[in-house]
């Protein structure tokens, strides 16, 4: 499959499911006559048919030159296994942060954070890591949180008198 | 014309009080760093202030206040060029060519045509603040629901100009823009859309997440490919801020002609930086004799929003200072700051606190000047960060990116959506779908049916409306030259290179 | 004399035992106030105001910090507030919303899910006309409102359910308007898109807090036709209240303070005798005054009857103008 003809088809897919949505809203028309159905209608209908017409005008210029085949679409799990790893992980951890930020506390929250992301970038060098986490993590604590006071959760550090 | 310069004189010796003109650099410098930092923008700048200017003059607290907001814009796109992470929202347009540029080894010529370029943009947009408020700020009354929405559609338009590729996977990113744009809570109706239950998606979600998710954070994914190889940075060219004569005069036109459409956007109710640095961009795209070469390093596809971004938000200050209306994030801060010294801009402000009015306005071109100075040597230390390798430079680009997102809305679960937009950008990338008409559709995504459903509720849903109205039509008519004009465009282009 | 020092030690004796029951607890780490908001809205600019008085009155011995939680119309900065169950050291500034959101259906919070502290300022409603419109007074408004509500959009925001939809709807009842025929034109942007609107003629009135519409009514670019305050205000004396024009409609829109749920009693008494000091400080007069804000301060236990007042009477609104079922 060429790119042209996946993204044809991941528009046509979300477009379906989005139009789905849509129709299921529910039909309000206290505020305004159009109500909120009738855009997001529009759009589904603008993506899919997009999608359609990049799909369809993809295999008609490849059954007239069925050499050019060059642009094929793929995900490269395999070759590129290392990127894929890493970034599962980065948005795991990303994730994670995001989940124990304000129980932690953001200067706890984002060492980890930091110590984390830069162990699947900057493989094996642990100090240099935990150097970039914590000093990462306090200079922008005391830059924001203390010198410009803007409000950063503090978590289980909440006995800090500053 | 006797009377301006009269009150300029009059705001010219509040301006020049020294202790003015150190707020003026304290607040540039200020707002310069916070604008840097993504995330960070003029509005948290001004928000930072409000403690510090509780014992000031009012005069000296508004001056330092708007030093800190243009100060952000010049600082904004910093970030933009460096690592392709958007400082403030204005700066997003700056991404498009200005990191290009420094993957080219130019980023001292982007640097410096950036400063320089917000520099000629402020200047522009000042004279016009002088001589234009009166006349424009009753045009900006003009601007109901009716042009509001002729305006987002002329807006709009800019998609055809924005694709890259087949016009069909513009289409569908615009798609996915309005559609991200639809989340939340509907004003008009109450009903809420696609969330699927989950709370923190009532208010639906910034766009500045989805932009550091689909560019900060999926830029470092692209980078976990050659992860091992370091940047080949080139000493010499590195090290060289300077722009030369042959870019400076590449650069002049499309300059001279983003300051006074992005004055006029930032002078209309609601209206940003933003729109006024995407209008811009499309704009001298489509009047380029290269239009292939934009989103590939071209310098005036990053001088033109930069000025349109200056002159915007000497706009902002229009209704501001005359009307006492907020017209943007940043301002409305400013009025609430105002307010806790006892000082409410407005009508009256100019008639009794000359001083105050026009001693702002004047601190204005002093700031420029010295922002100017600020900036370009600034821009010397900034670019031998580049020499730092990638996989230190990798976790810290995340670490902000992260920081900043929390500052966006003080909010932990924006860091979940920001996991999920780096991987939907990196999947879009995969795909070859151009990411800025995705963003522009973003961002006009909710006005645009605001204002859609606003002008029906006032026509009694009568369709004929948006012809009616004069302002409207001529959008109207605009939006269909600019869709033909760039669609020729593109043929050309395609005949040429195919 | 002996006795008379007898006594003496006594009534010190008395006078610390009472002085140590009251600080039977104290704040021991910084005090957070949650702002449901972002930095320069009113919860923000009340919640900075607190964090000033409350330091600079040396009311606490500890820091003050403000901690902005936008979101769901304030839900998720109560949610955060909800979840420092039992701690002390958790405030957060509140509004009608807190109400409001429930009685719509939008938020589960309510409440009686925090500790109330206190009331602590109002602003007060308006509704405005641009400056050459023809309307002069309420009665003439609301009487061309009721011949044809389709010509008359009346500009809100940021979103309908709010105070300024709310009290609108109060003064078409009032009236005699069918509420259900008034056509609402919703600025998500509130007063920067709503002023200009109505200025330019797009929208026929607007129904707005009094502070952001006094300059352009000074000016006389908009002319606000009734004031939702008992008594005509200092700042616009010459705007005639509600009352006045035979409407019985006094309508505060107020901002108060509740702390987490679950806290002690010495907690309670500790944050009502703190706010008392806060409000009765000549800092707290000035900064509210500079505001344009009213004091509107009532205690715990008043704030509490209030609050279940306010909710049971708001509810009866909604359903009498359809917004809820």
């Amino acid at each position: 499959m060429t790119k042209n003809a996946a993204a044809g088809f991941f528009a046509l897919v979300l477009g379906a499911a989005y139009l789905i949505a849509s129709f299921r809203l529910p039909e309000v028309t206290a505020g305004d006559e159009i109500g909120p159905k009738l855009f997001p209608i529009i759009i589904g209908v603008i993506v899919m048919l997009s999608g359609g017409a990049l799909a369809l005008s993809e295999r008609r210029s490849q059954q007239q030159s069925p050499e050019a085949k060059k642009d094929l679409f793929s995900f490269r799990f395999i070759e590129e296994r290392d990127t894929w790893v890493r970034i599962a992980l980065t948005m795991i951890c990303g994730i994670v942060y995001g989940l124990v930020l304000d129980w932690l506390g953001y200067v706890i929250a984002t060492i980890i954070f930091m110590f984390f992301a830069a162990s699947f970038i900057n493989v094996r060098r642990h100090l240099e890591n935990a150097i970039i986490a914590v000093s990462f993590s306090i200079v922008s604590f005391g830059a924001f949180a203390v010198l410009l006071k803007l409000s950063l959760p503090r978590g289980l550090l909440g006995f800090l008198p500053f | 014309m006797d009377a301006i310069f009269q009150n300029l004189t009059i705001g010219l010796q509040t301006a020049m009080l020294p202790i003015n003109i150190l707020w003026v650099f304290i607040g540039g410098l200020l707002g310069t760093v916070i604008g840097m930092l993504p995330g960070l923008g003029p509005a948290t700048g001004v928000a930072i202030l409000i403690p510090i200017t509780y014992g000031m003059n009012p005069a000296t607290a508004l001056i330092t206040m708007c030093a800190v907001y243009y100060g952000a814009m010049f600082g904004g796109s910093r970030a933009s060029i460096m690592i392709n992470t958007p400082g403030d929202s204005s700066a997003i347009v700056s991404c498009f060519d200005g990191y290009p540029m420094t993957k080219n080894g130019q980023a001292g010529p982007a640097l410096a045509i950036s400063a320089i370029a917000s520099f000629i943009g402020g200047t522009i947009g000042m004279v016009f603040l002088v001589f234009l408020t009166q006349p424009v700020a009753s045009v900006a009354l003009k601007f109901g629901p009716a042009e509001m929405f002729s305006l987002m559609i002329f807006a709009l338009t800019a998609t055809v100009t924005l694709s890259e590729g087949s016009l069909l996977k513009g289409f569908i990113s615009m798609g996915i823009g309005f559609m991200l744009a639809t989340i939340g809570i509907d004003g008009q109706s109450g009903v809420i859309r696609y969330t699927f239950g989950i709370e923190d998606l009532q208010d639906g979600i910034d766009f500045l997440v989805v932009m550091i998710g689909l560019y900060a954070v999926a830029e470092v994914f692209k980078n976990y490919r050659d992860i091992n190889t370091e940047y080949k940075v080139d000493a010499k060219t590195i090290g060289k801020v300077w722009v030369s004569w042959a870019d400076f005069k590449k650069c002049l036109m499309p300059m001279l002609r983003s300051s006074p459409l992005g004055f006029v956007v930032g002078v209309l109710p609601g209206m940003g930086g933003t729109i006024a640095t995407f209008m811009s961009y499309a704009m001298e795209k489509s009047l380029s004799k290269h239009p292939e070469k934009f989103g590939k390093g071209a310098i005036e596809g990053l001088a033109a929003p930069e000025a349109a971004n200056n002159a915007c938000s000497c706009g902002a200050m229009v209704p501001l200072l005359t009307l006492g209306i907020p017209g943007s994030g940043t301002t409305a801060v400013m009025l609430g700051a105002l307010m806790m010294l006892g000082v409410r801009p407005g009508p009256i402000l100019f008639q009794q606190h000359p001083e105050i009015a026009w001693g702002v306005i004047a601190s204005m071109i002093a700031g420029n000047i010295i922002l100017l100075i600020i900036n370009l040597p600034l821009a010397i230390p900034l670019v031998q960060l580049l020499r730092i390798p990638q996989r230190i430079m990798l976790p810290l680009i995340l670490g902000m990116g992260y920081m900043g997102t929390y500052f966006l809305n003080y909010s932990s679960f924006d860091f979940i959506l920001v996991s999920l937009f780096a991987l939907g950008g990196y999947l879009l990338m995969k795909l070859d779908i151009p990411l800025p008409p995705l963003v522009l559709a973003l961002i006009l995504g909710g006005m645009t049916e605001q204002a859609f459903r606003n002008a029906m509720v006032i026509a009694n849903s009568n369709l004929l409306f948006f012809l009616e109205k004069p302002i409207s039509l001529t959008l109207l008519v605009l939006a269909c030259f600019s869709i033909v004009y760039s669609l020729r465009k593109r043929r050309k282009i395609t005949e040429i290179h195919p | 004399m002996r006795k008379a020092l007898g006594i003496g030690v006594l009534l010190m004796v008395v006078l610390c035992g009472a002085s140590l029951a009251q600080a039977a607890w104290a704040p021991v780490r910084p005090v957070e106030i949650v702002a449901p908001a972002g930095p320069g809205g009113g919860w923000d600019l009340l919640a900075r105001t607190m964090q000033k008085v409350l330091t600079e009155e040396k009311i606490l011995s500890v820091p003050v910090l403000v901690t902005n939680k936008p979101g769901g119309g304030g839900a998720t900065g109560w949610t955060y507030l909800k979840s420092k169950r039992g701690q002390g050291e958790f405030l957060a500034v509140t509004s009608a919303l807190i109400l409001q959101n429930n009685l719509l259906g939008k938020s589960d919070l309510t409440f009686k899910d925090f500790t109330n502290v206190a009331n602590l300022q109002t602003e007060w409603e308006v509704v405005a006309v641009a400056g050459d419109a023809p309307w002069k007074t309420g009665k003439e408004f609301f009487e061309a409102l009721k011949k044809d509500p389709s010509t008359m959009p009346i500009g809100v925001g940021p979103a309908l359910g709010n105070n300024d939809h709310v009290q609108f709807l109060m003064l078409a009842k009032a009236y005699g308007v069918d509420p259900t025929k008034i056509k609402f034109v919703v600025y998500p942007n509130t007063a920067a898109e709503q002023i200009p609107a109505v200025m330019g003629g797009h929208i026929k009135a607007i129904t707005i807090s009094m502070a952001e519409t006094l300059e352009q009514h000074k000016a006389g670019k908009i002319r606000l036709i009734g004031i939702s305050s008992p008594e005509r205000h200092p700042l616009l004396p010459d705007v005639a209240t509600w009352k006045e024009q035979g409407i019985d409609h006094i309508f505060p829109h107020w901002r108060g303070l509740i702390a987490a749920p679950g806290i002690t009693d010495d907690m309670k008494a500790f944050w009502n005798d703190a706010i008392a000091k806060m409000v009765a400080s000549k800092t707290w007069k000035e900064s509210l005054a500079k505001l344009g804000w009213d004091p509107y301060y009532l205690n715990a236990a008043d704030d509490e009857a209030f609050l279940a007042k306010t909710n049971e009477s708001s509810k009866e609104l909604f359903k009498a103008v359809g917004l809820v079922k």
